[in-house]
């Protein structure tokens, strides 16, 4: 099965950077979730590499091939972008018809597929009246039409129910073990981090984490101390000399790693260095996640 | 099936499985077969009171095309929403993801829906001729099928019709907005014309019979030669050249733009 490479992908919208030279690899045989709140860069990635957009810079590729030059792309890439980019009049069997018309599908394909994503009982009515939750089911049945080894999936569980959402999450699991490359979206990381064996985490189209999520949740739990202090550029320099890591650091509050409140404590009073709080973090994912969005002042814990 | 077969054959079943297909071509049937049967009647009931110079103008395949003027808007509707709804819904994504090499997906576009608007046209001047030239037999000379220039200048109407499909076609990926599109259809078809003819004779004689809509009904769709128009077989080609210019801006443009 092949990988999705990202490198150097950089895409700009008059003074914004969507993309900023952003480079990951999305592996086989696993779900990647992509990670970052709204407006990071997420979809427009994904539009980049289905060619839908072209790069100001770097190169996004499918098995080492540019998405225009696949033959029959949709048997080797299947991608859920948006639940409405579906044409309102028109019946979910003839989208799909059409869709493996020109892929050389066969038409019972389609008929397996309506009946995959529990959709065989409306597949003759008008998509003008499906719910959110059975257009983004037909959205997945346009990814999965072409059996491809390489899926990519936009805020796939957006205006799913429970059911829907348990539903999707195995199903990514099990094409992600059957050995194809899976990359999930999403603004939120409680929703990808149990299906998500591996992480890629964007802020404003640049990359912040690209870990394994036990890392990251790992990371996140492992002692990281905020300290509140008047006098942050001290503080910095006391923890780095100690061997720890400035994490984070947003106006007076820093988020120190690698060093027990501890030791920091004993620290900061020996150096005479006046602090307002010493918080061990519990992070929580959403936290976390939160944490590793917000503006970093290094690279954090995860590289 | 080659791939472009293919890609046919899908934009085939797309433009069955939407209704707005239909009523667009529906449309564009009975308004054009009853225009041309009014225009017939009135025409004709007329022919008697007509001066020397407009009996010896009169060419009742002409009239009996009339229709010709509602049906090319419904057909440049038809050639609009052939891409906008794309546009609109966002299957352009989609259809752009299943074909990235997009040219070939606007090619398919114009073989389907200008050889719909091939058929529909041919099927709709026929009909028109037949039912009208027995109307105007009444009351004024009419033609027959046989007669020199007749069975073109019929033919000739319904690849009109195709050619303004194409036309709108290219437009209307230029534009990628039903109502922008639209309107510049009928700007380009209506507007320009009524324009042109409101300036000196002189250019009027020049430029009006390059207008489309001239060239359809002075050109293509005549057998009496009207003056200051280009003959059948130059006005097709420039038409052609037209459509031709046009699907290749909208392929260059289709091709270069970012599909958000």
């Amino acid at each position: 099965m092949e990988s999705i490479d990202i490198n150097g992908l950089t895409r700009t919208y008059g003074d914004t950077r969507a993309v900023d030279n952003l480079t990951f690899t999305v592996m086989p045989g696993r779900v990647t979730g992509f990670l970052g709140p709204n407006g990071a860069g997420k979809s427009t990635t994904m539009r980049l590499v289905l060619g839908l957009e072209r790069p100001d810079g770097g190169t996004a590729t499918i098995g080492g091939k540019q998405y225009a030059d696949l033959t029959d792309p949709l048997r080797q890439v299947g991608a859920l972008l948006e639940a409405r980019a579906l044409h309102p009049g028109r019946s979910a069997r003839n989208h799909l018809r059409y869709l493996a018309t020109t892929q050389g599908i066969s038409m019972s394909r389609v008929d397996e597929l309506l009946e995959l994503v529990g959709l065989a009982d409306v597949a003759d009515k008008r998509i003008k009246g499906f719910s959110l939750g059975m257009g983004q089911r037909l959205g997945v049945a346009v990814a999965l039409l072409g059996d491809p080894g390489v899926l990519m999936l936009d805020e796939p569980v957006n205006g799913l129910d429970v059911e829907g959402v348990r539903w999707i999450r195995d199903l990514l699991r099990g094409l992600a073990d059957e050995g194809r490359t899976v990359l999930l979206s999403s603004h939120l990381l409680s929703e990808v981090a149990v299906t998500a064996d591996h992480l890629v985490v964007i802020r404003d189209g640049k990359l912040i984490a690209d870990c394994s999520t036990s890392e990251l949740l790992d990371g996140g739990s492992s002692g990281a101390v905020l300290v509140v202090t008047p006098e942050p550029a001290r503080l910095e320099e006391i923890v780095v000399t100690a061997g720890g890591r400035v994490l984070a650091q947003r106006g007076y509050s820093v988020t120190v790693g690698d060093l027990p409140a501890t030791r920091i404590g004993e620290l900061t009073a020996r150096a005479q260095l006046v602090l307002h709080e010493l918080t061990p973090q519990r992070a929580s994912l959403e936290d976390m996640f939160v944490e590793l969005t917000a503006e970093l002042t290094t690279t954090g814990s995860a590289s | 099936m080659t791939s472009f077969n293919r890609g046919i054959a899908a934009e085939w079943i797309k433009l069955r499985s939407l209704r707005s297909s239909w009523w667009t071509l529906g449309a564009m049937v009975v308004a054009s077969i009853g225009l041309a049967t009014l225009v017939s009647a009135t025409n004709a009931h007329g022919y008697s009171g007509f001066s020397a110079a407009d009996k010896a103008s009169w060419d009742p395949t002409n009239v009996s095309l009339s229709g010709t003027v509602f049906g090319q808007l419904a057909i440049a509707v038809f050639g609009v929403l052939a891409i906008t709804g794309e546009f609109a819904s966002g299957t352009i994504r989609t259809s752009i993801a299943a074909t990235p090499r997009r040219r070939r997906l606007l090619a398919a576009k114009a073989v389907v829906y200008g050889g719909v608007a091939l058929v529909i046209g041919e099927v709709l001047s026929l009909a028109a001729f037949f039912i009208g030239q027995p109307i105007i037999a009444r009351h004024a000379p009419h033609a027959s099928f046989g007669e020199p220039g007749v069975a073109r200048a019929v033919l000739f109407a319904g690849v009109y019709l195709a050619l303004i499909c194409l036309i709108s076609l290219g437009l209307a990926t230029l534009v990628r907005h039903t109502a922008g599109a639209i309107t510049a259809v009928v700007a380009l078809l209506l507007v320009v014309p009524a324009i042109t003819s409101a300036l000196p004779s002189s250019f009027q004689h020049s430029v009006g019979k390059f207008m489309p809509e001239l060239i359809g009904g002075n050109s293509m769709g005549a057998v009496v030669p009207e003056p200051h128009s280009l003959t059948p077989l130059v006005g097709a080609a420039v038409l052609c050249l037209y459509a031709v210019v046009m699907l290749a801006a909208a392929g260059w443009a289709l091709a270069r733009r970012d599909v958000v």
